[in-house]
């Protein structure tokens, strides 16, 4: 479990930042990558991750900044309980969705579950509607904040009532997405 | 070595990695590498008179920005 205040501390006293502490944090212990075993493209990983942990610090996000350090470089070992509990080996995972690593697997994790509903919908038409894929964008102005996120899903609602305006049993599912 | 890079050189942070999941890193101070390197090795951090075990390094911070060459370092001392 992540010490925070800990952390904070011990970066100041030993004169670091708070992102090399998570970094450091990750590097000394034995990971599922050592250091030592690090390629060319693993250290521009590394890199691109320290950049955007410096982002999620200066907004607040300490922790989810510490998992997004140790995504994928540390693993558990769980143990079921029971009479003979069996042991399995679990990868950590940030779980966040414009991970590199993460993002793919949180979005078939989405479409599996809405997929039925997809599957049923092509297997019972109905007269007068069709299924459709829209693509909404908006305007990359280079940072993206809680509240730009609460205003374009807004505007997606207020996009498909005007598009299916006067149409009763429409339906709609959607997923943002962020890009680089 | 010119000033450039003779501050390249100034403050390599070492910690002794952790003995155990509750432990944490034990932060033992800023050293300097060899004249003409940029880098430790195990035998550089006997010399500095640091026992046998695993240690990470962190590169000052001229480092920094560099895709290609990571400030951190693991660096072991073999038992003998």
């Amino acid at each position: 479990m992540l010490n925070l205040r800990q952390f904070q501390t011990e970066a100041t006293v030993w004169g670091i930042t708070l992102r090399e502490r998570f970094e450091l944090e990750v590097n000394a212990r034995e990971g599922l990558k050592p250091l030592d075993e690090f390629t060319d493209e693993d250290r521009r990983e590394e890199e691109f991750r320290g950049r955007v942990t410096d982002v999620l610090i200066a907004n607040g996000l300490h922790k989810r900044a510490a998992r997004y350090v140790e995504c994928h470089r540390l693993g558990y070992c769980l143990v079921c309980e029971g009479e003979k509990p069996h042991s399995f080996f679990s990868v950590s995972c940030c779980d966040l969705r414009f991970c590199p690593r993460c993002g793919p697997r949180m979005f078939a994790r989405l479409y599996e579950k809405y997929s039925p509903v997809l599957a049923f919908l092509r297997a019972h038409p109905r007269k007068g509607f069709l299924l459709r894929e829209l693509t909404l964008t908006s305007k990359n102005t280079g940072a993206l904040s809680a509240e730009e996120i609460k205003q374009f899903n807004r505007a997606v609602k207020k996009a498909l009532k005007s598009l299916m305006h006067g149409v009763e049993g429409w339906g709609a599912i959607w997923c943002d997405e962020v890009g680089f | 070595m010119g000033e450039e890079l003779r501050d390249l050189r100034k403050g390599w942070k070492i910690w002794k990695n952790p003995a155990s999941v509750q432990d944490g890193p034990v932060y033992l101070g800023e050293f300097y590498p060899p004249e003409g390197r940029f880098y430790f090795t195990g035998r550089d951090l006997r010399e500095l008179g640091l026992g046998p075990g695993n240690y990470t390094v962190l590169a000052p911070e001229a480092f920094h920005n560099s895709d290609l060459f990571s400030r951190w370092q693991k660096v072991s001392i073999p038992a003998c």
